[in-house]
C-alpha cells in the first residue's frame, strides 16, 4: 500500500482512490502555499495546500473509522476531505476575495451565503477530466453534497466543515509546526477519541463527549492564539493586502488580460480549465517576467524583495475614537468609503501614487467566539441528559461573559523615509493617528450626507478632487 | 427590536425568539437551523455580537443565585441599547423609514399576540419550525413526536398554547376535522 510520511500525523495511507493524488488538479496544490506569503514573517511557513489536504483526509478517515461508517460513506468522506481545497487559487484565500469581487455578475447568480470559490471547487470536482477518471457521478454528487452542506449528509459535513472539523484539526497543528510557534498545539488524539456521532432529527451530528471538554477548550484556545499571532499577524495582513491590491490593479489599471481571465468567473468549464493551470509560482512569474511593468509588477517585485508596506494607522473601530455613526458606517459600508480614505491619506502623507495606499478592515473574534464561526452552529456536548452547549459546559468558556469581536481599521503604505528613524517614526505615527481619524470621520460624514438619506447606492462626491472610485475592499465594488 | 422595547429586552432568548417571528412576518430572509434550544440563526447571533462590539448594545447580567437542583448559578442576559445605540437606531429610522415602520408594525403585531414569555415564544418557534419543515398539516401528537426527534422536549399542552399564539399571528390554520 502506498504510504506518505507526514511531519504532523506520521504515515498517511491514501487507501481510497490514491490515483487522485497524482492528478494535475491535485498536484497543483503543491504550489499553492497554505498561508500565502506568511513566510515573510515566519520563514518556515512554506507548506502547501497539498500536504494539508492529505492531512485532512487522514483525520477524516480516522474519525470515519471510529464511527464505523459504512464503506460508501467512508469513501465519500475521505474524497471530500482530500478534495475540499482543490479549487483554491493562487495564494489561497487572497484569490477567494478577488474572485468573489470580479466574477461575472450577469452570468453567475449566487445563492444567499454562497461564495464563488466554493462553486469553483464543486465545479472542478464535477468537470475536471483527470479527476473524473476516478470519480463516478455518484461520487461527485456525494462529495459536493458533503462540501456544500446539502444532500442530507450532516455528520459527514460536520466532519469536513463544522466547528470541530478535521480541516481546523489539521491546519492548527500544521501551521503551528511550519511557522515554528506553539500556539496551535492541542491534544488531537484525545479530541478524536472524544468525538461522538449523536442522533438528532433522524440524522447524526458531530458532538464531543463531556470527557472531551478540556481538550476542546485547548482546541478553541489554539484557534484563538493562531488567529491573533499568525493568521492576523500585522505583517501577514500587509502582505495579503499587497497581493490583493497588486492583482486588483493588474486587472483594473494595468489591464492584464490573463488576470482578468483568471478571476472573472463566468460559470463556464473554460474558466475551470484555465483556473487549474495557475498557482502561486505561475502567477508571480507571469506578473514579474511579463512585458508590462505596471502597478502589479511594482507591488509583486516589492514583495519578492520584502520591501513591504508599513502599517501607518491602526484603530479599533469600536473604540471611543470614532463617533457612533462613523462606527456603524465603517462596519456596514466600509467598501463604499475605503477608496476615499486611501486617496485622502495618500494626500496627507504625500504619496506619489494613491493606489499604493491600502485601507483594510478586519475582524478578530473573542476567544469565546473562536469555538465556532459565523456559518457554523455551536459546538454540542453529548451527555447523559442529552445535548448541551459547549459554552455552557466549559468552566473556562462560560466564565468569559463577553462574546464579542473586534473590528479594526488599518492603513498600509510604502514606508516614508522618516520611518527609518524610530523616533521620527513614532512621532509621525502619533501625528497621523489623529489626522487620519479626522479624515475618516469627515469622509464618513460626507458619505452619509451625500447619500440623501440612503446608505446603499454608492458615493456621490467628496470635497476635493476625487475622480475615481475603484475600491480596495473585499466585498462589493462601488466603482463597478 | 430594542427600540420597540423601549431600549431593553430582558433575556437574550427573548431577543432570539422575537427575531424568529419578526423574520417571518417581515420576510427578513434569515436562515434558521434547528438547534437543541430551538430554531437558531447564526447570522442573528453574529449581528448581536457585532452590535455589542461596536458599543451599540450592552449586555447586562442579572444573577438569580444558585439553582437548588442543578447547583449552578442562574443568570439572565438582558440586552440594552447604549446611548450610541440610540443614535444609530434613530439614524437608521431616518435612512430607512419604510423598513423601520414595517418592522415596528410587525413587532406591534407580535406584542398583541402576546410575546412576553420567552418560554412560550420558544415553544411557538419550535412548533412553527416543525410545521414549516414538514410542509404538511400535523396533529399535536405528531408535532410532539417531530420535536422529540430534534431533542426538543415539548408536551401536547405546550403545543396548544403555541398554536393559539401562531393562530393570532395567522401563521397557522387549525383544521378540526
Amino acid at each position: 500500500m502506498r504510504e506518505l510520511r507526514d511531519p504532523i500525523h506520521g504515515f498517511i495511507y491514501p487507501e481510497i482512490v490514491p490515483e487522485i493524488i497524482d492528478t494535475p488538479a491535485f498536484q497543483r496544490l503543491r504550489s499553492i502555499r497554505q498561508l500565502a506569503l506568511a513566510s515573510l514573517v515566519y520563514p518556515g511557513a512554506k507548506h502547501s495546500r497539498f500536504e494539508h489536504s492529505l492531512g485532512v483526509m487522514h483525520l477524516a478517515g480516522r474519525i470515519g473509522r471510529r464511527f464505523k461508517l459504512a464503506p460508501e460513506d467512508l469513501r465519500a468522506l475521505c474524497l471530500a476531505a482530500l478534495l475540499h481545497d482543490v479549487g483554491h487559487g493562487p495564494f489561497s484565500h487572497v484569490s477567494e476575495d478577488i474572485v468573489d469581487r470580479f466574477y461575472d455578475k450577469n452570468k453567475v447568480v449566487l445563492e444567499r451565503g454562497q461564495k464563488v470559490h466554493e462553486i469553483i471547487t464543486q465545479g472542478l470536482i464535477k468537470t475536471d477530466e483527470d479527476l473524473r477518471k476516478y470519480l463516478s457521478d455518484y461520487d461527485v454528487n456525494r462529495v459536493n453534497g458533503i462540501l456544500g452542506g446539502t444532500g442530507g449528509y450532516r455528520l459527514l459535513s460536520d466532519i469536513i466543515s463544522g466547528p470541530l472539523d478535521c480541516d481546523k484539526q489539521d491546519y492548527l497543528l500544521r501551521d503551528s509546526y511550519y511557522c515554528g510557534v506553539k500556539y496551535g498545539i492541542y491534544d488531537i488524539d484525545r479530541l478524536i477519541d472524544e468525538l461522538e456521532a449523536v442522533e438528532s432529527d433522524g440524522d447524526r451530528i458531530l458532538a464531543v463527549s463531556r470527557d472531551g471538554i478540556h481538550t476542546l477548550e485547548q482546541f478553541a484556545l489554539a484557534k484563538y492564539y493562531m488567529t491573533t499571532q499568525v493568521y492576523k499577524h500585522k505583517v501577514r495582513l500587509v502582505t495579503d493586502a499587497m497581493i490583493t491590491r497588486a492583482i486588483e490593479l493588474g486587472i483594473e489599471k494595468d489591464r492584464l488580460s490573463f488576470l482578468e481571465e483568471l478571476y472573472r468567473y463566468d460559470g463556464s468549464e473554460d474558466f475551470l480549465r484555465n483556473w487549474v493551470k495557475w498557482d502561486d509560482e505561475a502567477l508571480v512569474a507571469a506578473i514579474c517576467t511579463g512585458k508590462d511593468r505596471g502597478s502589479a509588477y511594482q507591488i509583486f517585485n516589492a514583495l519578492r524583495q520584502r520591501r513591504l508596506h508599513k502599517q501607518i494607522y491602526s484603530q479599533k473601530i469600536a473604540s471611543g475614537v470614532f463617533k457612533a455613526r462613523t462606527r456603524m458606517a465603517l462596519s456596514e459600508n466600509f467598501t463604499a468609503v475605503a477608496k476615499y480614505i486611501e486617496i485622502e491619506v495618500g494626500r496627507l502623507i504625500g504619496s506619489e501614487d494613491p493606489n499604493l495606499i491600502i485601507a483594510n478592515k478586519f475582524t478578530i473574534k473573542s476567544v469565546r467566539e473562536q469555538s465556532r464561526n459565523e456559518k457554523e452552529a455551536p459546538i454540542m456536548v453529548a451527555g447523559p441528559g442529552g445535548l448541551t452547549l459547549f459554552e455552557d459546559e466549559s468552566m473556562l468558556f462560560c466564565s468569559i461573559a463577553a462574546s464579542e469581536e473586534d473590528e479594526y481599521l488599518e492603513v498600509y503604505a510604502p514606508p516614508p523615509p522618516e520611518f527609518s528613524d524610530e523616533v521620527q517614526k513614532k512621532k509621525l505615527r502619533a501625528k497621523w493617528a489623529i489626522e487620519i481619524t479626522e479624515i475618516v470621520e469627515q469622509i464618513v460624514k460626507n458619505y452619509l450626507s451625500n447619500k440623501g438619506g440612503t446608505c446603499d447606492d454608492g458615493f456621490r462626491g467628496l470635497p476635493g478632487n476625487v475622480e475615481t472610485c475603484s475600491g480596495n475592499d473585499k466585498g462589493q465594488d462601488p466603482g463597478a | 427590536m430594542l427600540k420597540h422595547a423601549q431600549g431593553t429586552i430582558r433575556g437574550k432568548t427573548l431577543v432570539h425568539k422575537r427575531a424568529y417571528f419578526l423574520n417571518f412576518l417581515c420576510n427578513l430572509g434569515l436562515e434558521y437551523i434547528p438547534h437543541y434550544y430551538g430554531p437558531f440563526s447564526p447570522e442573528l447571533e453574529a449581528a448581536i455580537g457585532r452590535g455589542r462590539a461596536l458599543g451599540f448594545v450592552r449586555e447586562e447580567t442579572v444573577d438569580y443565585g444558585p439553582h437548588r437542583q442543578l447547583g449552578f448559578e442562574v443568570r439572565r442576559f438582558d440586552c440594552a441599547l447604549t446611548d450610541d445605540g440610540h443614535v444609530v437606531v434613530e439614524d437608521l429610522v431616518k435612512r430607512k423609514p419604510e423598513e423601520c415602520r414595517k418592522a415596528l408594525a410587525c413587532l406591534d403585531e407580535l406584542a398583541r399576540a402576546g410575546d412576553d414569555s420567552y418560554v412560550a415564544l420558544s415553544i411557538a418557534a419550535k412548533t412553527h419550525h416543525i410545521l414549516r419543515t414538514v410542509g404538511q398539516p400535523l396533529t399535536r401528537t405528531q408535532i410532539v413526536a417531530q420535536a422529540s426527534k430534534l431533542n426538543w422536549q415539548v408536551s401536547e399542552e405546550d403545543i396548544n398554547g403555541a398554536v393559539e399564539f401562531l393562530k393570532r399571528l395567522e401563521l397557522v390554520k387549525v383544521d378540526k376535522t
